[in-house]
């Protein structure tokens, strides 16, 4: 008893660590949490996949074995107390008990022998018929054997469900796990698990119109390929969304051939398929290579805006400035869901697909982008987001391009193609400078559009920052907040009037240009890669189903219900023993007991002997 | 026998109504939780006279904050009734007022052995329980008018549970202290009802945490109408036990020895509520795992939240068995109460904070 109690301790306290270190993570992850020393140590105790472990799933048999040997053990002595009545005590030693009354009735032993039956006793009269034992509640005792069998059906179950089938075949060395990266085609036999396998919870990603006849298995770092007595094909997933744009449904429809029929079935989270005792689950999903159709812009307008087809999962090369970088589509996400806030109130709202990729040079440095593809109201303006990190244990940084009154980019692209023109830049300066009165001598004139042109060119090729920079080596402090603000309204007033053509157009507002002129200095933390402009898409979703197979499901349930009835014999049926005697005609007395004596034992004992007094 | 009548009147037409009325979003398994529900609640009237009452209260309160809403959400801003009294939101809010009053009272009543200040103690119990049990009945009708797919049973997140907490463990305490015929202990059970209360208060000016969403797919399942109130009858009662379990194990200091109802009794209701408690934790963790059959793929993956459970109910499991079969008594198993409280709390929050699983519907 001692030592089924440590060891359903130690079960305690594993399954504590095996909440408390996350299980079946990928081993690298371990060996950067815990280090070189500790990894060996804990995989050496199986800590990764503590539930799974031998040590573990030997102490559960254990304690099995033991409660089923205190089962066997008791139960006969149970079952024969409950058959047999106990010992007619005599008076003389039940008068000692707590609930001991005396009383005098007109009623005869018979007539209180039917008052007792009909509180449910069980009755035997004495020889010397002035005696009478009875009991109830042997219910109560059958509730110890329910709920401790119910605990060994339940444990067999659950282990029914283990993966015996592989640790057997691993054990005598035909089977091994697989840690390669490999095609399902590619897996070596013994790593392949035939459709004889009784019980498993395998995974299955589909991409739309792909199809399998074969899942994966995941075990410890590695994973098995366990084969299906079906093959899958999975037509289109599709998510169901609120008016707010959160998630209703996640929904796969699919398609089962089995034999040459087809089963066509959509499965749901909440609404699992059956056949063939596996069960198939939707339990996540990710892309499935989405069609892009982009358009590359440069932030400096170095170069034409160009188009790239791509897809995501897929790495497309790009050069610039003669460099080497690769484009890597992480992911397409169609819908984003944002709390946003709209008059005074936060409401949660979709703001439309992103692209997820990095953008890796020929050192093999990457940073991740995350794009929009639609302008994001803010403030009652529209920005072209996109997000930029370098690792990604950082947050998002992000680039906001002021949209035109189209909501498109073409302003800002006009824009930047007239900052950067040389030609317009003088023309301005020097209308500027003829316009300006104070000048008026030829020198100064000339001093005046170099200087303009210079800090204009400043900003043209490191933004506010390369100013600011510039201010600090060359004025003095007191002097340097005027002076900057004068360099800001020149570059604003040079920008506005290179752009003329934009607001006669009626392409932009008059504020468009300081949102403008401050994504153009934003854009040299940006990066190197061009900013995405997504034209068209076509959304491709892969669904991740789950295979399950549990022969054991039904025993658990089983000894479940036999669980809860027990524990409820076992609390709530109260377990009586009573004696009687006739002392003298009228005069009786009573004595009841029980294995569990509480008030309302005792309040009930009181009640029973009232009822005796009564004559009816 | 008005009464009694008048209840079983008002549970049939509320059954009857709402089958005839909304038969055809419900499925199957739901239809069968509303029949089921009917004689459940009749048995709940008949096994707890106390409970006819509460449940007319309700009955009529929410029938009327129905009425004046004409299925217009706007009316709770415009509407003065609803605006400081029969929105779900004023009515929870009113609940946490009347909680900590009771306490208040209890505690009084507990120094200066006044009486008349115990029963004000229940009597704000009476109407906290009356007003939150409302404010649940009205989200859930509120859920509704946001739009038909969002309605759902106001007990899907950790805002939604913690007003069911107070509302389980107030009801269950106030039958005890019938059943006991002591009101000595709403000073202890009262506590930790109000320090739900204050979390509650907290999450709800401090994270805006009363807004109604919509549910996650996960949770769309009939078995959450019978998981969660399961679950939290358990919680409930654990948590009336441990608070008495502190009461048990202070009966010997001065202050509090002559305010304090019998040992016999105080050992009595320990008992008790944690068996209560020990059956329906048993009955919620195997729901649990015929949801999670149905869910995740699986009925029993070792996600925290599974393990901490069984965690939890092995500490009661031991707890029942070395009273009912060992036979012990007194301060150990008052002490063994306390420290289960600790893990049942860690189970119902802290895996929730701490510790991330496939049961993350409770974040903070």
């Amino acid at each position: 008893m001692r030592f089924a109690i440590t060891m359903l301790s130690v079960v305690a306290i594993a399954s504590i660590i095996g909440t408390v270190v996350k299980q079946s993570e990928p081993y690298n992850n371990y060996l950067i949490q815990f280090g070189q020393f500790w990894f060996p140590i804990f995989e050496a105790f199986d800590v990764y996949n503590i539930y799974q472990a031998f040590w573990f799933l030997v102490i559960l048999l254990f304690l099995v074995v033991s409660t089923s040997l205190c089962v066997s053990r008791n139960s006969p002595k149970i079952i024969k107390d409950i058959r047999r009545f106990q010992s007619a005590l005599s008076h003389n030693s039940f008068k000692k008990f707590k609930n001991y009354y005396e009383f005098s009735s007109s009623h005869s032993l018979n007539s209180i022998s039917e008052i007792l039956n009909k509180e449910g006793f069980r009755i035997k009269v004495g020889k010397d018929k002035d005696i009478l034992v009875a009991k109830k509640g042997d219910l109560q005792k059958l509730g110890y054997i329910f709920t401790h069998l119910a605990i060994i059906v339940i444990s067999i179950g659950g282990i029914l469900d283990g993966n015996l089938y592989f640790k057997l075949q691993e054990s005598f060395g035909f089977k091994k796990i697989e840690s390669r990266n490999l095609k399902f085609s590619e897996v070596p036999g013994e790593s392949q698990l035939d459709i004889n396998n009784f019980s498993y919870r395998a995974t299955l990603l589909l991409k739309e119109q792909e199809k399998n006849d074969k899942a994966l298995l995941r075990v410890k770092d590695g994973y098995l390929v366990q084969h299906l007595p079906f093959e899958i094909k999975l037509d289109k997933f599709h998510i169901e969304h609120y008016s707010t744009g959160q998630p209703k449904a996640f929904l796969s429809d699919i398609k089962i051939r089995k034999d040459g029929q087809e089963f066509t079935e959509t499965i749901s989270v909440n609404k699992p398929f059956t056949m063939d005792g596996i069960t198939i689950y939707q339990s996540d999903f990710q892309d499935g290579g989405s069609k892009l159709d982009l358009t590359l812009m440069d932030l400096f307008n170095r170069y034409q805006p160009m188009s790239l087809s791509s897809e995501v999962y897929k790495e497309n090369s790009f050069n610039s400035d003669q460099k080497e970088y690769v484009f890597e589509f992480d992911d397409f996400r169609e819908f984003n869901i944002f709390q946003i806030e709209k008059d005074g109130k936060l409401i949660t709202q979709n703001i439309g697909p992103s692209v997820v990729y990095k953008f890796r040079n020929s050192s093999g440095q990457a940073v991740e982008y995350q794009t929009y593809q639609n302008p994001i109201p803010e403030n009652e303006k529209f920005f072209f987001m996109s997000g930029v990190r370098e690792d990604l244990q950082s947050e998002l940084k992000f680039l906001r391009l002021p949209a035109d009154n189209d909501l498109s980019l073409q302003g800002y692209q006009i824009f930047l193609k007239n900052i950067r023109s040389e030609e317009l830049l003088k023309k301005n300066i020097n209308k500027l400078a003829d316009q300006a009165s104070s000048l008026s001598s030829v020198e100064a004139k000339d001093n005046f559009k170099k200087n303009t042109q210079d800090i204009f060119n400043v900003y043209l090729k490191s933004g506010y920052s390369g100013l600011a920079n510039m201010i600090e080596d060359s004025v003095a402090v007191e002097n340097q907040e005027s002076v900057a603000d004068s360099y800001i309204k020149i570059i604003y007033f040079l920008a506005e009037t290179m752009n003329q053509e934009l607001i006669t157009n009626n392409l932009v507002e008059n504020d468009f240009f300081q949102d403008a002129l401050n994504a153009y200095s934003d854009s040299f933390f940006y990066g190197d890669s061009p900013f995405l402009i997504l034209n068209e898409y076509q959304k491709i979703y892969a669904s991740g189903m789950q295979l399950t197979k549990d022969p054991g499901k039904i025993w658990v349930y089983i000894g479940s219900l036999f669980l809860v009835i027990g524990i409820f014999c076992m609390i709530y049926v109260q377990e009586i023993r009573l004696w009687l005697i006739k002392k003298s005609p009228r005069k009786f007395a009573v004595a009841m007991a029980s294995n569990r004596e509480h008030i309302d034992f005792d309040n009930y004992c009181k009640q029973l002997t009232e009822k005796f007094k009564v004559k009816e | 026998m008005i009464l009694n009548i008048l209840f079983i009147l008002c549970i049939l037409f509320s059954g009857i109504y709402s089958f005839i009325n909304f038969r055809e979003f419900m499925d199957v398994y739901e239809i069968a939780i509303l029949v089921f529900s009917v004689p459940v609640f009749i048995w709940l009237g008949n096994f707890w006279s106390s409970f006819r009452k509460l449940f007319l209260a309700t009955f009529v309160l929410t029938i009327l904050s129905v009425y004046i809403f004409q299925n217009d959400l706007q009316m709770q801003e415009t509407n003065f009734f609803l605006k400081y009294f029969l929105s779900s939101q004023s009515l929870i809010m009113w609940m946490t007022f009347f909680f900590p009053l009771s306490l208040a009272s209890y505690l009084y009543s507990s120094f200066k052995s006044n009486q008349f200040s115990a029963n004000l103690g229940s009597n704000f119990s009476w109407i906290a329980l009356t007003s939150g049990f409302t404010g649940l009945m009205v989200r859930w009708y509120e859920s509704y008018l946001i739009s038909l797919d969002v309605g759902h049973i106001p007990i899907s997140n950790l805002y939604e549970v913690f007003v069911l907490f107070c509302l389980i463990t107030g009801a269950m305490y106030l039958y005890y202290e019938q059943k006991s015929q002591t009101k000595k202990l709403g000073s202890f059970v009262l506590i930790i009802i109000n320090a739900a209360v204050a979390f509650i208060l907290w999450y709800t000016f401090a994270k805006n945490a009363d807004a109604i969403q919509p549910l996650v797919p996960a949770l769309q399942s009939y078995w959450m109408k019978i998981h969660v109130p399961s679950n939290f009858i358990g919680y409930g009662a654990f948590s009336i036990s441990a608070m008495i379990a502190v009461a048990y194990l202070l009966r010997n200091q001065s202050v509090v020895k002559n305010i304090l109802p019998s040992e016999y009794v105080m050992e009595d209701l320990m008992y008790k509520s944690i068996a209560v408690g020990f059956i329906f934790f048993t009955i919620a963790t195997i729901l649990g795992a015929i949801w999670a059959a149905e869910a995740w793929g699986g009925y029993w993956s070792w996600d925290p939240k599974e393990t901490w459970a069984l965690i939890v109910w092995l500490n009661y499991a031991a707890w029942l068995h070395l009273r009912l079969v060992k036979g012990l008594r007194g301060d150990v198993l008052a002490w063994w109460s306390v420290i289960g409280l600790l893990i049942t709390t860690f189970a119902f929050i802290g895996v929730n904070l701490f510790l991330s699983g496939l049961h993350s519907y409770g974040e903070l």
